[in-house]
């Protein structure tokens, strides 16, 4: 039988919200820069094909536009695949590296977010396998970090803290397989649906529901087995105290539940 | 008391509400006697939280312009890699190079030569400066003196060196002299006396090289970027010159920019009268306020005077700005200057108004009683002019302080939903609920921005001045929270 839900969705992500305190200088180029295709510029997919095919013959513009348009996206993606590291940069760089060398083998069989997004995870998991950037973390009391990450007023006490649970969220990611890793964080922490992680890592969306349950089974006996942690995060659990905390964005669980 | 392997998959199902009234009300007398399954709950909890305070967290920011600078460099790396198998090294400009981007690292043929005469009459002045341009000077003259320069105002990681010598971090009072290479980064700039009231800016992204500085005249080559040149009137057989490569300009004025941009050149002048040709023919005559480019586009640029120009400057002391973790940019005068790395400059003794620009966009006033032996800013001094600005302006809640409580509190906007929807089982929409929370952390103002039915939005505005956040610091706090109202199947 099937059962309407009526949703209420908030996409009060920390972004969104975080918003209206932190404005961040931007330069002009993002005031002309074109929308990206990820972030529901639908309309202008074909001008992004255009883009790849000015790209592919060498027109240098194109290949500008295509990289301001997607920069943002493929740091937060590696971001989140890396945890704290001080390699995000390198990894960018090496990304871009790659869709230059391979944008002439991209045909268009799926979205160029989705291909991009695969080629991302490649680079990081090969990044992670060199052992450069197990998350190497950066040393307490790192100002830049600390300053650029939160332009704000809070304490750099609860920062450090912060910044120490989040290490210790990815020491236990590292324990995982690649593959679940991967299934995990885009699909926990990058909020993307099993759907897209499917698509990303071309595998069956069945068998990313598959990965992400012995992933998360996995982490939850890993985290059981790590009273200092789990005393670090029953301070967070105690301010979400009176709602079973969603893992992700309400908006995905939504379709999750809906499909 | 039950003792067993917990099952993940009921658990899962549990916490995310998928279970029946009935399957709910099952498990939960199970659990009721299940101490692992409760604990292991509490793990599921913690986890979540785990997570999504990973999520929230911003990734680090980049410096695009020195990372696309980066890359850039990287790539012409491949390019190369890629032509190496092929025939003889090509030059790189005419081989299929996508170069691709930015400023600082285009250094194409392209070039200017300008020679300033403002003292001479029009007809002679172009005389006087095309045969300059040819090389051949004028009027033959001893051996003229070399003479030295000094830097006024160092921004960040400006390097001075010397033909023989290596890069060395430009300082305020450092010498300037003939043979020297002057260098900016992305985010650096150099101010640099030459000789009575001339001078020069080197922008951020530029590289300058001295070639000549006499008694008689300055001559610069500009290897990339920009420079914004003052000079004073000369006097007869003096000459200013910046040289590139195959546009020869020939400047009758005293104030000028010139920049090169992925291989174009440009030219803006403010004072004066300029005259730009490319092998000797004549390619355009600029008149004050106009602009000329080797190509189709036309670059703006500043009128920029160097500071510290005049002859007293080499015995002021020098005041020091270092790198403070709440200062993103300084502003002396009616430009910016990126504080992310030391600015330093000859100041004379006395109050120094500047501004600076904090962490969160807002511009901030200070003054500096600079000191016969110069002056450090001190941390304590900018602080004192944050706290000052903090006790006047909106508090701070973190978005961790924000999101439990609107989380918790969706619950209570989705029965007001659902009582909507039974009058109107269609009802849908998005909007905005804007929140306003008072220093004791109780909401003050919620209002919705968007469309819906009125009861409905009485009945989410009433529940949402109900929320309770932490008091936030420094002041009331407003923030939207984005609502998607929808039905799902």
């Amino acid at each position: 039988m099937c059962r309407a839900h009526h949703v209420l969705v908030s996409n009060h992500s920390a972004a969104a919200l975080q918003a209206p305190f932190a404005k961040r200088p931007q330069g002009a180029i993002f005031a002309t820069r074109p929308r990206s295709a990820m972030s529901g510029g639908r309309t202008r997919v074909g001008d992004e094909q255009e883009l790849i095919e000015r790209a592919k013959a060498g027109d240098q513009a194109a290949f500008r536009r295509l990289f301001v348009a997607h920069r943002e996206q493929v740091l937060r993606l590696i971001h989140r695949l890396l945890g704290p590291s001080n390699d995000v940069e390198d990894v960018l760089q090496e990304v871009f590296i790659h869709v230059y060398r391979s944008l002439g083998s991209f045909r268009g069989e799926a979205r160029f977010s989705t291909w991009l997004y695969r080629l991302t995870t490649n680079v990081v998991r090969m990044h992670l396998r060199k052992g450069k950037s197990r998350p190497k973390l950066v040393p307490a009391g790192d100002r830049e970090e600390v300053m650029l990450e939160k332009p704000n007023t809070e304490t750099p006490a609860a920062v450090a803290e912060r910044t120490e649970r989040i290490k210790a969220l990815y020491r236990l990611l590292d324990g995982l397989s690649e593959k679940k890793r991967e299934a995990l964080v885009l699909h926990d922490l990058q909020g993307m649906s099993a759907a897209e992680v499917a698509k990303v890592a071309d595998v069956p969306v069945l068998t990313v529901r598959t990965r992400l349950f012995y992933a998360r089974k996995e982490l939850y006996a890993a985290l059981a087995n790590e009273p200092a942690l789990q005393n670090a995060a029953k301070s967070l659990t105690s301010a979400a105290r009176g709602k079973r905390g969603k893992k992700r964005t309400a908006a995905v669980e939504a379709e999750e539940a809906g499909s | 008391m039950k003792e067993h392997e917990p099952k993940v998959m009921a658990l899962e199902a549990y916490r995310d509400d998928l279970l029946s009234a009935a399957g709910r009300a099952r498990f939960e007398r199970h659990l009721g006697e299940c101490s692992v399954c409760t604990e292991h709950l509490e793990v599921m909890d913690q986890y979540a939280a785990l997570v999504d305070e990973a999520a929230a967290l911003d990734a680090p920011e980049i410096n695009w312009d020195r990372f696309e600078a980066r890359l850039d460099a990287a790539l012409d790396e491949v390019d190369a890699e890629a032509e190496a198998p092929a025939q003889a090294p090509a030059p790189r400009e005419t081989s299929n190079v996508r170069r691709l981007f930015w400023p600082a690292m285009v250094a194409a043929a392209a070039a200017v030569l300008f020679v300033i005469n403002p003292g001479a009459e029009q007809g002679q002045g172009e005389q006087a400066s095309t045969e300059q341009a040819t090389g051949q000077p004028p009027t033959p003259a001893p051996e003229p003196e070399k003479v030295t320069g000094w830097v006024t105002l160092a921004a960040h990681d400006a390097t001075v060196q010397r033909a023989d010598g290596e890069p060395e971090g430009a300082k305020p009072g450092g010498p300037i002299e003939e043979g020297m290479s002057l260098r900016t980064g992305p985010e650096s700039e150099l101010h640099v006396r030459l000789a009575k009231d001339t001078g020069m800016v080197v922008w951020p992204d530029s590289e300058v090289t001295i070639e000549g500085l006499r008694d008689n005249g300055v001559r610069l080559t500009l290897v990339r970027g920009t420079v914004s040149n003052t000079v004073r009137k000369l006097g007869e057989g003096e000459h200013y010159e910046v040289t590139s490569g195959e546009y020869t300009t020939h400047v009758r004025g005293t104030r000028f920019a010139v920049r090169r941009i992925e291989g174009e050149v440009s030219v803006a002048l403010f004072e004066g009268r300029v005259e730009i040709t490319r092998a000797g023919e004549r390619q355009a005559i600029l008149e004050p306020g106009g602009k000329w480019t080797a190509r189709e586009r036309l670059v703006d640029m500043t009128d920029r005077a160097p500071h510290g120009m005049t002859e007293s400057s080499s015995s002021w002391p020098t005041v020091a700005l270092p790198v403070l973790p709440e200062v993103v940019t300084w502003e002396l005068g009616d430009h910016s200057y990126s504080a992310t790395g030391g600015l330093a400059m000859r100041q004379p003794p006395g109050p120094l108004q500047l501004g600076f620009t904090d962490t969160r966009g807002t511009r901030h006033a200070l003054t500096i009683d600079v000191g016969t032996d110069g002056t450090e800013l001190s941390e304590k001094a900018v602080d004192e002019v944050l706290a000052e600005a903090q006790a006047a302006r909106e508090g701070y809640l973190s978005p961790e302080q924000i999101t439990p409580v609107v989380r918790s509190g969706l619950a209570q906007l989705q029965r007001c939903y659902e009582r909507s929807l039974r009058r109107d089982p269609e009802l849908k929409g998005r909007l905005k609920l804007r929140i306003r929370v008072a220093p004791n952390g109780k909401v003050s103002r919620a209002q919705l921005k968007g469309k819906l039915p009125i009861e409905l939005e009485r009945c989410i505005e009433s529940q949402a001045k109900q929320w309770s956040f932490p008091r936030p610091k420094g002041g009331p706090v407003s923030f939207d929270v984005p609502l998607n109202f929808q039905a799902k199947r």
